[in-house]
Parts: structure tokens; C-alpha cells; sequence
């Protein structure tokens, strides 16, 4: 007997006896052929096992995990297929790939949205003492006969043997995995292959034998842009009359929060500072209605009617807790929002706006999202929220969060773990979008488009 | 014949070996085939065995090209093609 061991390139099930033809090898232009054929002589128990070897090369075809297919030294039939055994003869092991754009799944379950900031993400373990530093290249490619984009990582990684075989801990720390960032044109809409170029020992400058390696191939879908019109309230209080409007930073911090958090590639934003009609301390209810009949009056003058308004108000003369006019539960964009904004930390957000995540929540509401009910808001969406506390995930091994950073801003990438990280729609502290929220807001934002 | 690409956008399995399948570039473009069997073993495996290939494509955002008669949405042959 004979065994060929490679990736499966190709896979056709055709119904004429049924008839399974498979290539397999190290890329499409050199892969082998062979066939899985039901005869019709077989019994029950053949044909479940020739059909158990056919879904089985289709899963390792679809999650790029190498096979070992069995046949005749003569011939291309198979007559076994095994998914080979990590080779622990191999020190450097690759134990996952990650493609996040804000929250992934391992199983990279959360789709990809084409155009949006894109990491991948390399988990390594090292089995032997002393440790190495790695850094390494991956390279991509949207076809078989598209080029290869060769892409460095933006980091090195220290692997210690002591922490082999263990994914969450380097999943939870933006440092602790080999992070390579898309070019614009790796994230166009369609497929891509993701295979690994060569892994460099930092010390040495050898290249490092890697054990484990799979080639995740993951599809970046269209998606609309995010539509908003940021209104800033300028109002005046105090004796002496001082004056009070968000600054640059409140309004650039929001748009780039959203662009992280938000399941779209493009922020279509403008901006429009306006004085208060009501009398400070007025309340968001008075800011909704003004800012309601700003946006009927632009919408009437030609304003994009998918345009969500939203008003952001500076704390430094009160406090205005923010709401939205109401949770549409179809598409509404004429719903409106507004919120404060500030320097506050709220004793987890350094970046020097809270106004960032604040409208995110507000936000979240015009696109017909409810509070989960965990950290003392209103229980509204506490029968469907899928983790306790308002979570990202359930584990260390389900969803997680990943901001992808923002270089303008000085926003470095940072790992949000599932399991600390609470979703936007809560009141609790450490927020982000959970791929519950990521998933509700894209469909809502379809439905509008 | 006829064939279909794109990604497997909705699977609906109604019973063992029958099922509908949305295949097209987008969630608004799709072509709806169909997953038959005429109950005979051989046929009950291919339609067993599709619906898992389609279900694996479907998870793991992997584009199929299903063939079809011009005039028949059962699917006969299922390609998944490299990247």
C-alpha cells in the first residue's frame, strides 16, 4: 500500500454510483487524483465506510487540515484516509489560526467582512527547553492562479515551553500570538487562502521546522457602510456663561470606534456642531426631538435616508445620561440618539473619550438592539442573550473580542478575552461588541441598505 | 447540464437525505436546488453524503459549484474547488 499526504485541493461527489474524486498535494498545480467509488455489489456497511472517507475529505478540505489518504501502490483508489497526528518529533507546533476583525470564534464561525481591518493571528507552542523567539511570514492568495501576497508579522513572539499546548492564555494577549495585519487588497470580497511562509528564529535568523500547519481558507463578504451623522450640542451655563461643545477628539474617537467595533468596513460620517434648544440640564429626550427635526429637514433636502443622526453632548457642564428615541424592531434609521461625552475613564477606557462606546450603545439601540440585563440595565433581551454577565463568550475557547487598533489615534491591537470583556449593550464596564450584537446590528444594517 | 457557484447561503434539511440548498454570491442571489433521492441505497448514500458536503461548505464559508439538469434543480455532482 501506498500513502500520499498533503491538503485536498479539489473535491467531487458526483451521483453516478456515487463517485468521490479527490486531489491531494501541496497546492493545486501539484496535487495527485483519486476516487472513492460506491459499487454497486457493495454492502451497507462499505458503503457507509466509502461515504464516511468522503465527508471526512470534505471536512478537511473546507478547514484546510492536512490529510493522509491510503491507496493501492498501483492504483488511485483509496481505501483509507486518516487525519495524520501532530509530528511531535517537531518542537515549533501550530496549534490555531485566527482571523478576527473585531470578535471571532475559533472556528472562525463570524464572518468576514470585505474592506474591514483584518489580523491574523498565529498560536504557536514550543516543546522544548529553552524557549525561542519567533517571527514569520505568512502568504495569501485569493485563487489558484492568483499571485501570492507574502505578508510579515508586525510582532515576535516569545514561546515558552511551559505554556505548550495551551491556546487561551496567547489568545487573551495581543503579545503572545505572531499577528500579521491584510493588506486592502488580501480583504477583497471572495475567498482567500491563508498558508504559512516560513517562521524565523529571532536569535538565530534560521528558519524554524513548524509541526501542525493548516491552511484555513476564509471568504470576506460585502457589507454596507455604517452611516452616521455625528451632531455635537453646544450649550452655555454657569455665571460666568461658559460654553460647552464635545471636542475633535470625542467625535474622531467615536468614528473610530465604530469602525473597529462595528461589523462594517466603512464609517460614512459628517459631523455639524449646533446650540441647544432646550436649557441646560436638559435631558437626551430634548436633544432626541431636536436633533429628530434636524434630521427630517436634511433628509428632505437630500440627506442619505439610511443615515443614522446621533448627538453627542460634553459633560463639562453636566452630566446628560444618554438614550435613544426609540428600539425599532425593523429597519428605522430615522431613529435617533445621543449621549455624553468626556475624558472619564470609567475606570477601564484610557483613550480619553468615553464618547466612543457610550454611542456605540445608543447606536446599538437605533439598530433595534436591547438591552441583555446584566449590569442594572433593563432585562430586556435577558431570555435570548447567549452568556451569562453580559460576556463576549461562555470560555476561553468560544468568542472573543479583538480591536484591531487605530495608528492615527496612537490605539494600540489588543486581545479582549470572552471572558472578562462584556457586550455594548450592557451597562457593565469593559465593553465591546459580542458576536450576538456584531451579528444583529449586520442584518439590521442589510435590511436597511 | 447546468451548474451553480457560490456560496451555500441557506441549508434546510427536511429528512435523511433530502434537503433545499441556496447557492449563489450573495444572501439576495441565490438559486434554490434540491438534495432527492430515489431511495435506492446508492442514491440515499450520494444525498446523505451531499447534504454533508454542503453543510461543511456552508459553516465554513466555502463556495460550491453544484450541477444541475437545465431544467431540474436536483443537484448530481458537487464540486469544491481549491483557493
Amino acid at each position: 500500500m501506498a500513502s500520499t499526504t498533503g491538503f485536498v485541493q479539489r473535491l467531487t461527489w458526483v451521483q453516478t454510483g456515487p463517485t468521490a474524486c479527490v486531489w491531494v498535494g501541496a497546492t493545486p498545480v501539484a496535487a495527485e487524483a483519486f476516487v472513492i467509488a460506491v459499487g454497486s455489489t457493495d454492502n451497507d456497511a462499505t458503503v457507509t465506510f466509502k461515504c464516511g472517507m468522503v465527508s471526512l475529505l470534505a471536512h478537511a478540505q473546507v478547514t484546510g487540515r492536512k490529510v493522509d489518504v491510503i491507496h493501492g501502490d498501483t492504483s488511485a483508489e483509496i481505501t483509507s484516509v486518516r487525519l495524520p497526528c501532530d509530528d511531535i518529533t517537531t518542537p515549533l507546533q501550530l496549534d490555531a489560526i485566527e482571523v478576527t476583525q473585531a470578535i471571532q470564534h475559533p472556528s472562525l464561525a463570524v464572518p468576514l467582512l470585505a474592506g474591514k481591518r483584518t489580523v491574523v493571528r498565529l498560536y504557536f507552542s514550543y516543546y522544548t527547553t529553552p524557549g525561542i523567539t519567533v517571527q514569520g511570514q505568512i502568504a495569501v492568495r485569493s485563487g489558484p492562479t492568483a499571485p501570492l501576497f507574502t505578508i510579515a508579522s508586525l510582532n515576535a513572539v516569545v514561546l515558552d515551553p511551559a505554556q505548550a499546548g495551551s491556546v487561551p492564555p496567547k489568545r487573551n494577549d495581543a503579545g503572545q500570538s505572531l499577528n500579521f495585519l491584510l493588506p486592502d487588497t488580501a480583504t477583497a470580497e471572495g475567498p482567500l487562502i491563508i498558508t504559512i511562509a516560513g517562521i524565523t528564529n529571532t536569535a538565530t535568523g534560521s528558519p524554524v521546522p513548524l509541526g501542525a500547519e493548516t491552511r484555513p481558507t476564509v471568504w470576506f463578504h460585502s457589507t454596507p457602510p455604517l452611516r452616521v451623522h455625528l451632531v455635537g450640542i453646544r450649550y452655555t451655563q454657569g455665571t460666568p456663561p461658559v460654553t460647552f461643545v464635545p471636542g475633535n477628539l470625542d467625535f474622531e474617537l467615536l468614528e473610530s470606534w465604530l469602525g473597529r467595533a462595528y461589523p462594517v468596513a466603512h464609517v460614512v460620517s459628517s459631523r455639524v456642531l449646533v446650540t441647544a434648544t432646550a436649557a441646560p440640564p436638559f435631558g437626551c429626550g430634548d436633544i432626541n426631538a431636536q436633533i429628530a427635526a434636524i434630521r427630517a429637514l436634511d433628509v428632505a433636502a437630500g440627506q442619505d435616508a439610511r443615515t443614522h443622526y446621533y448627538g453627542l453632548v460634553s459633560d463639562g457642564g453636566f452630566f446628560m445620561r444618554g438614550c435613544a428615541a426609540g428600539i425599532p424592531s425593523g429597519p428605522q434609521p430615522a431613529t435617533v440618539a445621543s449621549g455624553p461625552t468626556g475624558p472619564a475613564t470609567w475606570g477601564w477606557d484610557g483613550d480619553g473619550s468615553y464618547g466612543d462606546w457610550y454611542g456605540g450603545h445608543e447606536l446599538g439601540h437605533t439598530f433595534g438592539r436591547l438591552h441583555p440585563g446584566y449590569c442594572g440595565e433593563s432585562m430586556d433581551d435577558r431570555a435570548n442573550y447567549p452568556y451569562d454577565w453580559g460576556l463576549l463568550g461562555g470560555s476561553d475557547t468560544s468568542f472573543a473580542g479583538f480591536d484591531v487598533g487605530d495608528p492615527v489615534h496612537g490605539l494600540a491591537m489588543a486581545a479582549l478575552p470572552g471572558t472578562v470583556w462584556r457586550d455594548v449593550m450592557t451597562y457593565c464596564n469593559n465593553q465591546w461588541l459580542s458576536a450576538y450584537t456584531y451579528l444583529g446590528v449586520r442584518r439590521r444594517l442589510i435590511a436597511e441598505a | 447540464m447546468a451548474e451553480t457557484t457560490g456560496l451555500v447561503q441557506q441549508l434546510t434539511v427536511m429528512s435523511s437525505g433530502t434537503a433545499c440548498v441556496w447557492i449563489g454570491p450573495r444572501p439576495d442571489n441565490t438559486e434554490l436546488l434540491m438534495v432527492i433521492n430515489d431511495g435506492s441505497a446508492a442514491d440515499s448514500a450520494f444525498a446523505n453524503t451531499l447534504i454533508q458536503m454542503l453543510a461543511a461548505a456552508s459553516t465554513n464559508f466555502r463556495a460550491v459549484i453544484a450541477t444541475h439538469g437545465d431544467t431540474s434543480a436536483k443537484i448530481t455532482r458537487l464540486q469544491i474547488d481549491p483557493v
